[in-house]
């Protein structure tokens, strides 16, 4: 058991990450979305986390800055949300507007929405990171204290 | 259906508020997840009489609600937050207090705010 | 626009100050105070062009909008906020360096205290300005936090400390009584718009209720019984705030307040009965205790409330002097107070019985301080004369037992003047340092505000009748001059300066024995109700806390048990037509049902469950089922998001499990193992609530959905999964609210589990 599971996991890492960035960027479109993404992703750190440690983990630089990058992900979610009112949109204007074109490069359409979806996926992902991050901080180290 | 569902949440409500009234930490964060999840399911539960045929959403056919749907979807999103930090919370308090038994905890807030009493008595 | 453009010079006067003061310490109250005088310039230049109002739409769906006005009533007491207000801060420029010293603090807090000063008048011209209802309720507030800093600016001092705390709770409360009057007159006449809740209450007058509330949030804000209390404590504060705030800006609010609103209370004759008793009771007491009060700023503190009495009498017998004589007591008061403090500052004492004797070693001081005084006993030559003369105009056409009540307190006022005077600079000679010019030249200022007045009449009359015309809405015959014949308010002065005197001259025989009446008969009656209101309320919060803190389990079960039966109770007592309904199952649900059936196992097998690992499979195992439904229900985005929510919340639990002591959770379990009927009960009702009223709801769903709705405008909103566009787009505000819920949930992870080891 020991020898294969490790390899394994960190084979699982990059394509579950890809498939979470494909939730997140056809979200618009079809099942998925920021929240499934950010699960996803927080998910496969995990797996990290459990099969090869929190050291082994922590080489990832997204897994080391996750709780600054939920912060980010607000940023983006309250940015796309307020900045419209600057132009004079109500708040929580999207672009391109329903009566405007569609841009898109390919088969992806760009829209503010896909911002939007990256800050809930951001947030999602650090908060997952974090209590996974603390908690293995925490195991082995806990001291058997009185009753 | 409509009796089976909420049977179902009775039921699953029922069951999260006889273990949140356990005397032990553990229990009472699994109680409230199944509250929690009793609450998600009654969200969802008002779009199962018009509901969608699959699962891929094609022009023309009938969709579940999807109001209802993004609101389960954020219900279950802000339960897991909620739930995360109350995991931490009983962590935290076992350390703080060793104990995860309620009652013990509840004596050991009391001793604390007697002491406080007495300091500022003084 | 300009009306605007001074509320906004006054505004910036604070801001301004502390720029200033980060360049130069003294810097700050001479940059402050050009901005008031400047407000003061504009204000004046503004009101020559008559009066004006401006409305700037803030939630119009609301009806709610920004509303100022310039009239005689705002002018006046605007002009009043920042003419004392400027000179108030040139003399805190002398004052708070030696205060400072004297307390042990940085010479930088000077800047602090400039800036809070400046925000005070700010509040105050604000709230003199506004048109609205709501604003006013708003400014209020403003001036009473403001205050409160102020007040208690010496924090360091507990004295200090209290007297904000009690000004700050006391007025704070009566504004929230006020606040209360408001929303009802709102909600009476469907506007908060001042002018026009005032035309609707011409034919629909406004409640008594509406009105007490109105009156009470008045008479906490200007000291009167039974609030009165407050403002001798609130002497704690340096002498500027005193002579700022209880001259000219706070106590002059609340009456301010009653003639703003004065159209309102017009034909409420009860209510303005009331407040005339109200006045000659503050009127009495304030005099009285002024008469024996030992510290001088005490014997000033008492008189304010006094006088406000007096005003208080003016309004609620709807004279037209009423803005006069605030506009006249201002100045006389302020220039009182600031001589106070300037002899404390050189004697360094605080009482009566310890100074005197003064008036060689401070001539101009002694001189100036004479007609400010002169002006509050309302002799003539002096402004004051005029205050008393709308008194007593007023009074006398209400019959012989108010005037005489009238002419007792006038004439206490000048006993207790006199004395006052007598006190700091009569009796044998004392030299002392002389004072710096600084703290004199705003007390000569005001004084020859009071002398011009007093000779000049007639530059009082216009302002007088324009803030008169404001307050009653009707034109006004004010008239200004000195008779020299046997008319009432003459004979009526004259009796008041003769009892003053008489009372001055025979003192020591009658005042040990009125100080002792006075403490013997607890007039502060109030004061002690509102110590034995605060222990109880205190008494009641520890028991409370006790309570909750002893039963933290059955806590939970008295909300849910009570709340349940109050559940079912309603569907009880309200007719629902076809109540229930069961529904169909068809063939195409039995999966959802077999998926709902593996959930409810899974419950019920949690509760069974004996090890904690289980119970958390079992845990999960609710969740997955629950995913499951959800697939079946054809709602793939919830389903993904939950089976991936669910499989992360498992490894969680699991690795909390890991953290947790092995012996702890054994004996937490054997513990818990232990079952309790009361429990058992408690999660029957719940449950079976919860189940009627999911059965209920569910039963009724509107055949009409908004999802179709949606479903159409995700097309046009460029996307085709409606339930990212209903994320995203139609609700987005409540995702960016959870989002912040899940930062926050985040946030207190990390500060619960800190990144140090070990830490407790």
């Amino acid at each position: 058991m020991r020898s294969f599971v490790p390899p394994l996991s960190r084979l699982l890492l990059w394509p579950s990450l890809m498939i979470a960035l494909a939730l997140w960027l056809k979200g618009g479109a079809s099942v998925g979305g920021g929240f499934p993404a950010g699960a996803l992703a927080g998910l496969a750190v995990l797996l990290q986390y459990v099969v090869a440690g929190r050291d082994q983990a922590r080489r990832y630089v997204a897994v080391r800055y996750a709780a600054p990058l939920a912060g980010v992900g607000l940023l983006l979610v309250v940015g796309t949300a307020f900045l419209p009112v600057l132009g004079g949109y109500t708040p929580m204007s999207l672009f391109p507007r329903p009566d405007q074109p569609e841009v898109g490069v390919g088969g992806l359409h760009l829209h503010t929405a896909l911002v939007f979806e990256g800050g809930l996926m951001l947030i999602v992902f650090g908060l997952v990171v974090t209590v996974i991050d603390r908690f293995a901080l925490r195991t082995g180290t806990e001291e058997e204290s009185g009753p | 259906m409509i009796l089976i569902a909420s049977l179902v949440v009775g039921l699953l409500f029922a069951c999260g508020v006889r273990m949140v009234l356990e005397r032990e930490l553990v229990r009472v964060a699994c109680g409230t997840v199944l509250i929690t999840n009793s609450s998600v399911l009654l969200i969802l539960a008002g779009s199962f009489p018009v509901r969608g045929e699959a699962l891929s959403v094609q022009k023309g056919w009938p969709v579940t609600d999807p109001v209802l749907q993004s609101l389960a979807l954020t219900a279950i999103v802000i339960g897991f937050a909620v739930s995360a930090l109350l995991l931490t919370l009983v962590h935290r308090t076992q350390r703080a207090h060793g104990s995860l038994r309620t009652d013990r905890l509840v004596e050991a807030e009391l001793k604390r705010v007697h002491a406080v009493e007495k300091e500022e008595g003084h | 626009m300009s009306i605007l453009l001074p509320i906004l010079l006054a505004l910036a006067c604070a801001p301004l100050a502390y720029v200033a003061g980060r360049w130069r310490t003294g810097a700050a109250a001479w940059v402050g105070a050009s901005g008031a005088l400047a407000a003061l310039g504009v204000l004046a230049h503004g009101w020559t062009q008559g009066p004006a109002r401006v409305v700037l739409p803030w939630a119009p769906t609301w009806g709610l909008s920004l509303e100022f006005t310039r009239d005689g009533l705002s002018g006046l007491y605007a002009a009043m906020a920042l003419g004392v207000g400027a000179l108030v801060v040139v003399y805190s420029r002398a004052y708070l360096p030696h205060h400072l010293a004297e307390e042990g603090r940085s010479p930088r807090e000077e800047v602090r205290f400039h800036e809070l000063l400046l925000a005070f008048m700010a509040a105050m011209v604000l709230l003199v300005t506004v048109d609205d209802l709501l604003l006013l309720f708003v400014a209020l507030d403003l001036t009473t936090i403001v205050s409160y800093l102020l007040i208690g600016f010496d924090r360091e001092d507990p004295e200090s400390r209290a007297a904000a705390l009690l000004s700050l709770v006391l007025t704070g409360a009566t504004s929230v009584v006020f606040f209360a009057g408001a929303m009802t007159l709102g909600l009476q006449y469907g506007t908060f718009s001042l002018p026009l809740v005032i035309e609707r209450a011409a034919s629909n007058p406004a409640s008594t209720g509406a009105l007490v509330c109105l009156a009470v949030g008045a008479l906490g804000k200007s000291a009167q019984v039974p609030f009165h209390f407050w403002l001798p404590r609130a002497m704690a504060a340096p002498t500027p705030v005193s002579s700022y705030l209880h001259s000219a800006a706070m106590v002059a609010a609340g009456v301010f307040l009653l003639q703003r609103l004065y159209p309102l209370f017009a034909p409420a004759t009860e209510v303005r009965d009331g407040l005339l008793a109200i006045g000659f009771l503050s009127m009495g007491l304030g005099s009285l205790m002024a008469l024996v009060a030992d510290p001088f700023k005490r014997v000033l503190a008492y008189s304010t409330i006094a006088q406000y009495g007096y005003a208080l009498v003016l309004v609620a017998l709807g004279s037209e002097g009423a803005p006069l004589y605030v506009a006249i007591h201002a100045p006389c008061k302020a220039a009182l107070f600031l001589t106070a403090g300037a002899v404390t500052q050189v004697t360094g004492k605080k009482k009566l019985s310890e100074v005197g004797g003064l008036r060689h070693s401070l001539p101009v001081l002694a001189g100036a301080s004479a007609v400010a005084a002169a002006g509050l006993s309302a002799l003539p030559l002096t402004a004051g004369f005029f205050k008393d003369e709308v008194f007593f105009h007023a009074l006398a056409k209400e019959g012989p037992v108010v005037m005489a009540a009238g002419l007792v307190g006038a004439g206490l006022t000048l006993a207790y003047t006199l004395r006052l005077w007598w006190g700091l600079f009569g009796g044998p000679r004392r030299d002392v340092p002389a004072a710096p010019r600084l703290l004199v030249a705003p007390v000569v200022v005001l004084a020859g505000l009071i002398l011009l007045g007093g000779l000049l009449p007639g530059l009082l009359v216009a302002p007088a009748r324009a803030a008169a015309e404001t307050m009653r809405g009707e034109p006004s015959t004010l008239e200004l001059a000195y008779h020299l014949d046997a008319r009432a308010e003459n004979l009526l002065a004259v009796g008041a300066w003769v009892l003053g005197a008489a009372l001055f001259a025979t003192r020591r025989a009658w005042t040990p024995g009125l100080s002792r009446v006075l403490r013997r008969t607890a007039l502060l009656g109030a004061e002690r109700g509102y110590r034995l209101l605060l222990h109880l309320l205190d008494r009641l919060s520890t028991w409370l806390h006790e309570k909750e803190v002893r039963d933290l389990r059955d806590r939970v079960a008295s909300v849910l048990v009570p709340t349940g039966l109050l559940g079912i109770a309603v569907l009880g007592v309200t007719p629902l037509r076809a109540r229930f309904m069961v529904g169909t199952v068809g063939w195409a649900d039995v999966t959802l049902v077999m998926a709902l059936a593996f959930a409810s196992a899974a419950a019920l097998a949690t509760l069974r469950a004996k090890g904690h690992l289980m119970l958390v499979l079992l845990i999960s195992c609710v969740g997955f089922s629950l995913a499951m439904v959800f697939a079946f229900a054809a709602a793939p985005d919830v389903a993904l998001t939950s089976v991936l929510v669910e499989t992360t919340f498992t490894l969680l639990f699991a690795g909390l499990l890991a953290l947790l002591p092995e012996a702890r959770l054994r004996r937490a379990q054997k513990e818990s193992q232990k079952p309790r009927g009361r429990d058992r009960l408690a999660a029957g009702v719940a449950g079976a609530s919860a189940f009627l009223l999911s059965w209920s709801a569910l039963s009724h769903l509107q055949a009409e959905r908004v999802g179709q709705r949606t479903v159409e405008l995700a097309e046009a909103a460029h996307s085709p999964n409606v339930v990212a566009a209903v994320l995203t787009d139609f609700r987005g505000l409540d995702t960016v609210g959870e989002m912040s819920v899940v930062v926050a949930a985040l946030l207190g992870v990390t500060s619960l589990l800190g990144l140090k080891k070990g830490r407790r």
